[in-house]
């Protein structure tokens, strides 16, 4: 294997103000990435704050920092570029890229987006509701809260709400949020020692270094902040199908269940245990019968391992029955004991996670700072995506069985389809009959 | 019924350099384009074309030990006549279910039942097509699960689909994409379970892989090139068919695919608005004719690899030699691909569309394709009217009769080698206010033509337009696959050169091509309505 990790300790550069950035510098490169990884999200909220996390990266996409004067949308034109978001439940990225003569000012505009004081109330009332807070409602894929962030599955949001509610699923929709809410967590993520920065390209170092000091004084540092990372206690017991009714739509499908914090050792295993299952899951649902055009498994997005295990597809009317169906008997198959884990797929997961996912998402300056950047911000050392090849690498096919059985249990997973009701519950698939009111 | 008969032949090994304009020769002998961009950096892309046709491009980016790797084919749903729309896209997935060597257990065994669906599948497509005309219903209900079946169809469907079973028992599924897998493949553009896109003009297999591993590319991609097996017919015309269905599920599609009805007369690129195809014609769908197009157009002479990242020349050249080399060179492929498009509707052509969406007023015009001189400025002229401190949303903010009323706008332009359309799209907050979008957008042209043009909005798009050429030029995936695009559409050489026009298109540039297309006789203005 050629490739190697850039070396982390090297590319961290602590500065005068306590900020702490990943920096690369790639002469060869015509661009620079800079990435701000801020420890926000509904894991980070407390009592009384429900939905400030949202309301909180509603602001920072949306407005300008205090004292521009010029609109956001007008700093990001000039710069030729978009501001990028993802919000996960126990981490915020905003990400800008721009040809390297201009990083400069990218840089001073991520960090006045990201350190911010005070938030005035106007601003916290413009930004509210409804366009301030809301979910998928109409489209399967409906673009974010704002319309830089990626949208989320319809289907998984609903789950998510059947099976757990808050803080499993997103607060709902127009829920209102104090400004002290907002005020308050804002004291606890955006403080100068837990926003982490990547910054990788054509850029040198030390220029970094400086450039950071420069926007940076006077920034607060705060005490880490412990994510409320939640029991995921379901309370939905019996297995059972959850519907929303959306005529207009196919039927799209999540299958899924909620776990807690998954332990360190148990992370690589589990890992390889979904890879299968999707394997398994692409060849019974699409390759062989033609149910649907992807099918897979997907872990939680918490950097904890807590928070949603589904299953997601869709298809025409007549296939969601039969795609329900088999999905869970390759569940069913991946859990039981009498199914066992050939070498083949073991080693095929294995070079997908490592060969492939591992070794992309440290591609390059650019790439390798925004992951190092989120991996320090929310599990505060790069320890575990360094040995993650090695910890992947080592997985038995029992260990496989094991997390299959622990993790992957039919009995407790919980469908939520979201389409035309009605019409799925009437349609037969020709060669593939299985009623949707056969599987209940 | 199996298509073999590429696979029994090899040919001379032997590698031909071709010379280019204005390249430089290596002490190999080796041709390197020193392609020279206006910000002085260049991009020095080696081309080898061996003796069958089969072309590489190859890119030397050593940062990272992984290669970018597309495989281009120059078919795509410019070449499908009435009936057989959709019939590439399918066909890329049907060359997706492994060869005579992968993703069989016994291919002898298979082959006879492969025969037998063959002949099957003839009797029901020729059943299915005397029953719909029996029936009138043609172009009525397009989905085939609303048809009215009759026992003969249902026995010969039972038919197909019980050999079908018989046939998987000999498969090893889903093997192609595992072994790229394990191998460390990534498909960077999107996450189907198949690494290919299809297109009006192209046909692509793209893969990232660790350099380790690229050979895997070569083996699979020329065993794909010539020993496809049509396997799980009705499952992959499902999933495909699924896609299309999908598509129509979305009331924005609808509208589009309406849109583009009205922008064309009968070329498939504006009739169907997507390569997709067409729910219809996938009930006609046989092997035989699948097996055409691939003899036609699945050919060393119509093919182009192009690798970007941390490999050589002088690696690619044995791999080259040793997997492609050997097939022959076929026939050159039908012109279908070159045919003109049929004439457009003259004159200023409205669609008021009735099902309930955003309201919004679209103007859209024709412009010419990649390869034009033309075409780069209406890159910058989409760049240039886009966003929200774009001039589009400057004219409409000037409107004292729509302050607050808008909602957001959007321009862009459909770049292809045959022409393609550029979209002008303002959203209004109600339905009253669209007869006053209407007019600032049609004014906004105007003043395109007059040369009235806001310098610090020109400042802007050109900054955006360099970002985006920096982007392509600094990934091993976005070079690769626009350099394959380049290479389908017009030549992979023109790549830079068009990037660098839209950089440097002037005023009077653009005012020029203001006047010369964006004119009422070549426009087409779509309105959609919240309430009706």
């Amino acid at each position: 294997v050629a490739f190697a990790s850039p070396n982390v300790a090297q590319a961290l550069v602590k500065t005068t103000h306590g900020v702490r950035a990943y920096v690369l510098s790639d002469p060869a490169d015509p661009l620079v990435r800079l990435t701000a990884a801020i420890p926000l999200g509904r894991y980070y909220e407390q009592a009384g704050e429900v939905g400030a996390a949202a309301l909180l990266a509603n602001i920072i996409t949306r407005t300008a920092p205090a004292g521009a004067t010029r609109p956001l949308t007008l700093q990001l034109e000039e710069l030729g570029t978009q501001l990028e978001s993802e919000e996960l439940p126990d981490l915020m990225r905003l990400s800008l890229e721009v040809s390297s003569d201009r990083w400069q000012e990218a840089l001073t505009l991520l960090i006045g987006l990201v350190r911010r004081a005070s938030f005035n109330a106007s601003d916290v009332d413009a930004y509210r509701t409804p366009a301030g807070f809301s979910y998928p409602t109409s489209y399967i894929f409906e673009a974010g809260p704002v319309p830089s962030l990626p949208g989320e599955f319809r289907p998984k949001i609903e789950l998510e709400r059947f099976i757990g509610g808050y803080p499993l699923a997103p607060a709902d929709p127009g829920i209102r949020v104090s400004d002290t809410a907002v005020r308050s967590l804002a004291s606890r993520s955006l403080a100068a020692n837990l926003v982490v920065f990547g910054i990788g390209g054509n850029v040198a170092r030390d220029e970094v270094a400086k450039a950071i000091d420069r926007l940076t004084p006077g920034w607060q540092p705060a005490p880490e902040p412990t994510p409320n990372v939640p029991a995921m206690e379901e309370r939905v017991s019996a297995k059972s199908i959850f519907t929303v009714d959306v005529p207009s739509l196919e039927g799209w499908v999540a299958i899924g269940r909620a776990i807690g914090a998954v332990p360190g050792v148990e992370r690589a295993p589990l890992a390889v245990a979904a890879e299968i299952l999707s394997t398994r899951l692409n060849i019974a649902v699409r390759e062989i019968r033609g149910l649907a055009n992807r099918t897979v498994c997907l872990l939680p997005t918490s950097a904890g391992g807590s928070g949603l295990l589904h299953v997601r597809s869709g298809g025409r009317p007549e296939s969601v029955g039969p795609i329900v169906k088999f999905s869970l008997d390759e569940i069913r198959r991946i859990h039981s004991a009498e199914d066992s884990i050939g070498d083949d797929e073991l080693q095929t997961a294995k070079g997908a996670l490592v060969l492939g996912l591992w070794q992309t998402s440290l591609d390059g300056a650019r790439s390798a700072t925004m992951t190092f950047a989120m991996e320090a911000a929310r599990r505060r050392d790069t320890a575990a995506l360094l040995s993650w090849p090695q910890a992947v690498n080592a997985v038995t096919a029992a260990q496989v069985k094991q997390m299959a059985n622990k993790y992957l249990d039919p009995d407790r997973m919980q469908t939520a389809i979201v389409g035309p009701i009605e019409t799925i519950r009437r349609a037969r698939h020709p060669r593939w009959p299985v009623a949707l009111d056969s599987l209940r | 019924v199996v298509n073999l008969h590429r696979s029994l032949l090899v040919a001379s090994g032997a590698c031909v350099i071709v010379a280019l304009l204005h390249t430089a020769v290596s002490t190999d002998g080796t041709a390197i384009a020193l392609v020279q961009g206006s910000g002085g950096e260049t991009l020095p892309i080696e081309e080898l074309v061996l003796a069958n046709g089969f072309r590489v491009l190859v890119l030397r980016d050593a940062r990272i030990p992984r290669v970018g790797a597309s495989l281009w084919y120059r078919v795509g749903a410019l070449q499908e006549g009435v009936g057989e729309h959709g019939s590439t896209h399918f066909l890329e997935h049907a060359i997706h279910q492994g060869t005579t060597t992968v993703g069989t257990k016994d291919f002898k065994a298979e082959r006879t039942i492969l025969d037998e669906i063959d002949q099957i599948e003839r009797s029901l497509v020729a059943l299915r097509n005397q029953e719909r005309n029996r029936l009138r219903q043609r172009g009525i209900f397009l989905d085939e699960f609303e048809w009215p079946a009759i026992p003969e169809i249902a026995e010969l469907q039972q038919r197909l689909n019980d050999l079908e079973d018989r046939d998987a028992k000999h498969r090893d599924f889903w093997a192609e994409f595992l072994w790229y897998h394990r191998y460390g493949g990534i498909v960077w553009r999107h996450t189907d379970p198949v690494p290919a896109t299809t297109g009006f003009e192209h046909l692509e297999v793209d893969m990232d892989l660790p350099r380790e591993h690229l050979e895997v590319f070569f083996r699979l991609e020329a065993d794909r090139m010539i020993n496809a097996v049509l396997r799980g017919w009705e499952a992959q015309r499902f999933t495909v068919l699924e896609q299309v269905l999908n598509g129509k599920s979305q009331p924005d599609a609808r509208f589009q695919q309406g849109l583009d009805a009205v922008t064309g007369a009968s070329h498939p690129q504006y009739v169907l608005g997507s390569s997709s195809g067409h729910a219809r014609d996938f009930a006609y769908f046989t092997r035989a004719g699948m097996l055409r197009i691939y003899d036609d157009y699945f050919v060393p002479n119509n093919a182009t690899l192009v690798l970007v990242g941390d490999v050589t020349v002088d690696a690619v050249r044995p791999l080259a030699d040793r997997y492609f080399g050997r097939v022959p060179r076929a026939p050159e492929p039908p012109a279908r691909m070159d045919e003109e498009a049929d004439p457009s509707p003259g004159g200023t052509v409205r669609l008021d569309w009735s099902e309930p969406l955003n309201p919004r007023v679209l103007v859209r015009h024709r412009v010419p394709g990649v390869g034009d001189p033309d075409r780069p400025i209406v890159d910058t002229i989409a760049a240039l009217l886009r966003g929200q401190h774009g001039m589009l949303s400057a004219k409409l903010a000037a409107d004292p009769q729509l302050k607050g009323k808008v909602g957001g706008v959007q321009a862009s332009a459909i770049r292809s080698g045959s022409p393609g359309t550029l979209n002008v799209v303002a959203f209004a907050v109600h339905d009253d206010d669209l007869p006053a979008v209407e007019r600032d957008i049609l004014a906004l042209f105007d003043d395109l033509q007059r040369g009235e043009i806001n310098q610090e909005a020109l400042t802007r798009a050109r900054t955006r337009l360099r970002l985006e050429w920096d982007q392509i030029r600094a990934s091993r995936g976005l070079l690769s696959f626009n350099l394959g695009s380049f290479q389908v559409m017009h030549d992979w050489k023109t790549l830079q050169v068009f990037m660098d026009a839209r950089q440097r298109a002037s005023v009077a540039d653009i005012q020029r091509v203001a006047r010369r297309y964006f004119t009422a006789a070549n426009r087409v203005i779509a309105t959609t309505r919240q309430g009706r």
